[in-house]
């Protein structure tokens, strides 16, 4: 084993940056509410990522937003937040505070490039409190034809460019799993100098009351999350750390340990977890304990194990 | 703070073709509970299905609380084979408490299993002596074992129940009670303010101006239900429109004002 030591040994590099843990807490999960945040913090968690931020407050979708579904749910929340001067005015200082070790990670929205630049000027003002920033592009682009920006290269060039030049700090992309060629638009990422790409957002779906024989949703289609879609998403993880050097989280559907390490194994150097903590609120240390273990029965560093699948 | 815990089930006895009740030794949510708020409960074992459930707390003691559900779809089904010393991940206390004023006169108005939180706060108010009546409306006859477990709980000098086909106290919905209602609270109460609390179908709780013209309660408090993911104000799945802005029933409720929501909406 290399020279890890039992407290460094869940510790993971992504960038410029080391979190404590390759555990992350997904977007959209926790509330801005530092007493929660505390609680995951101590639970080891590598980092917190807010809500889905925008420039302005978004009131989000009316409707039915959540629906269980077999071994998961769909969700169309619609970015309901208070709006990025609302949030750095309001939130971030007691965030911050209740984040200790773990990464504060900023979720920002893409919706046009004006109001990406009006954010990240906002956001800068504030920058001593956020460690990352991971730019969402699953929103559609209203000024390219309303398709999503994370399914059309160019659009992902654009932003992540605009991005890159106003923020300085350590800048991850959440992909979506919608785009055609997701290969193709990490390795943009890649060269637009994001520091990590997060493999990745919720997948379409849909739900259909028969009685009332329309869509449950009334933006029809959803995200869907949970066990459900993992391994979908894993396979994206090993297709996109194939495509580009620079560093790979996994996210969708990881309920357990054995799912993070599956991630870690098919080329992630960290996770985000999500919808399990409606149902584990203990989840983040419940798999960090699991990951410790593997690492000590196996003999190997957590860095050894990245990618090790492809290896073999 | 909330908190989650494995709680063992005491008892899951069926009392009707379809309600429940079931007694869950828990004890951090237990000692910490109050009327009004919610647990969020896993209904079984494993990821299928994923979410856990809300439901009220209609009875609690100092390590046990107790829940009245309805079976309903796939989780309410799989609650209701479970079997004594099965364990369950519960997560609690979750939302706001019912809050009337000290020296108001509480009407409580229940629609169905709506009665479950209504029977807390209603147990509360009898060991404090503050003066209560509760009206509750229910379908028909087949509602006869809650009836009965209800009447344990509650003396029947507190209640009156509608159902909607007569075969249980009076003919039709829960307003067919307002009148009587009226006049014990005049016979009995006539200086006291009078505060409502309501929990039920939404088509019941958008009829409570029936009781706000009858009685020009000081106060009505209505408590929600909406589909939530989490229960600790996370995922935003149960937000609802309010006169101050988007709340979360789950964690700015699930008791509100009525006047603050809007009906139209929900």
């Amino acid at each position: 084993m290399s020279c890890s030591s039992k407290n460094t040994l869940l510790e993971t590099k992504i960038g410029s940056l080391t979190l404590p843990s390759p555990v992350i807490v997904a977007s959209g999960i926790l509330p801005h509410d530092e007493h929660m945040w505390k609680k995951i913090q101590n639970d080891g968690a590598g980092g917190i990522c807010t809500k889905g931020l925008t420039l302005n407050k978004k009131d989000g979708n009316s409707g039915t937003r959540i629906y269980e579904t077999y071994c998961g749910l769909l969700n169309s929340i619609g970015l309901e937040n208070p709006g990025i001067k609302t949030f750095l005015d309001t939130y971030i200082k007691d965030l911050h505070q209740a984040k200790g070790k773990s990464k504060l990670i900023l979720n920002l929205a893409v919706e046009t490039l004006s109001e990406l630049e009006k954010s990240l000027k906002l956001i800068n003002k504030k920058k001593d409190y956020i460690d990352v920033v991971e730019l969402n592009i699953s929103c559609p682009n209203v000024d390219g034809g309303g398709m999503l920006w994370g399914e059309n290269p160019k659009a992902t060039k654009k932003a992540v460019s605009c991005a890159r030049s106003l923020w300085e700090k350590s800048l991850w992309v959440k992909l979506t799993p919608q785009a055609k060629d997701i290969k193709e638009i990490a390795v943009i990422c890649e060269e637009e100098k994001a520091d990590a790409v997060v493999v990745a957002n919720t997948y379409l779906g849909m739900a259909i009351d028969i009685n009332a024989k329309k869509p449950v949703f009334k933006r029809k289609f959803a995200g869907l999350s949970g066990p459900a879609i993992f391994p979908m998403a894993l396979h994206l993880v090993w297709k996109v750390s194939e495509a580009v050097n620079i560093p790979v989280i996994g996210c969708g559907g990881i309920t357990q340990p054995e799912d993070a390490i599956a991630m870690m194994l098919a080329g992630a150097t960290a996770v985000e977890i999500g919808s399990i903590l409606f149902k584990n609120l203990n989840s983040v240390k419940d798999i960090n304990n699991g990951i410790k273990n593997y690492l000590l029965k196996h003999n190997y560093s957590l860095k050894e194990i990245i990618g090790i699948a492809k290896r073999g | 703070m909330f908190k989650e815990e494995d709680a063992v089930i005491i008892e899951n006895k069926k009392l009707t073709s379809d309600v429940f009740k079931l007694k869950l030794k828990a004890f951090y949510v237990a000692s910490n509970i109050q009327a009004g708020q919610f647990v969020m409960l896993n209904c079984g074992f494993g990821n299928d299905p994923f979410l856990k459930r809300p439901f009220s707390v209609a009875i609690k003691d100092e390590s046990n609380i107790t829940i009245l559900y309805k079976k309903v779809k796939k989780g309410t089904t799989i609650l209701s084979m479970l079997k004594e010393r099965d364990i369950l991940s519960i997560t609690g206390p979750l939302g706001k408490p019912f809050k009337t004023s000290k020296g108001a006169f509480s009407l409580l108005v229940a629609g169905g299993i709506g009665i479950a939180p209504l029977l807390f706060y209603a147990q509360n108010l009898l060991k404090a002596k503050s003066p209560f009546y509760l009206i509750w409306g229910i379908k028909d006859k087949s509602w006869e074992g809650l009836v009965n477990f209800i009447k344990t709980v509650i003396p029947k000098e507190y209640m009156s129940i509608a159902s909607e086909d007569g075969s249980i106290g009076h003919k039709g919905n829960v307003y067919v009670l307002t009148n009587s209602v009226k006049n014990i609270i005049s016979n009995s109460f006539p200086q006291k303010t009078i505060e409502v609390v309501a929990c039920g179908p939404l088509p019941m709780l958008k009829e409570l101006n029936i009781l706000k013209k009858a009685l020009n309660p000081l106060k009505i408090y209505v408590s929600l239900e909406k589909r939530m993911a989490c229960g600790w104000g996370g995922c935003c799945g149960c937000s609802i429109k309010t006169k101050s802005g988007i709340k979360r029933v789950c964690k700015d409720g699930p008791v509100f004002e009525y006047e603050e929501v809007i009906w139209d909406e929900l």
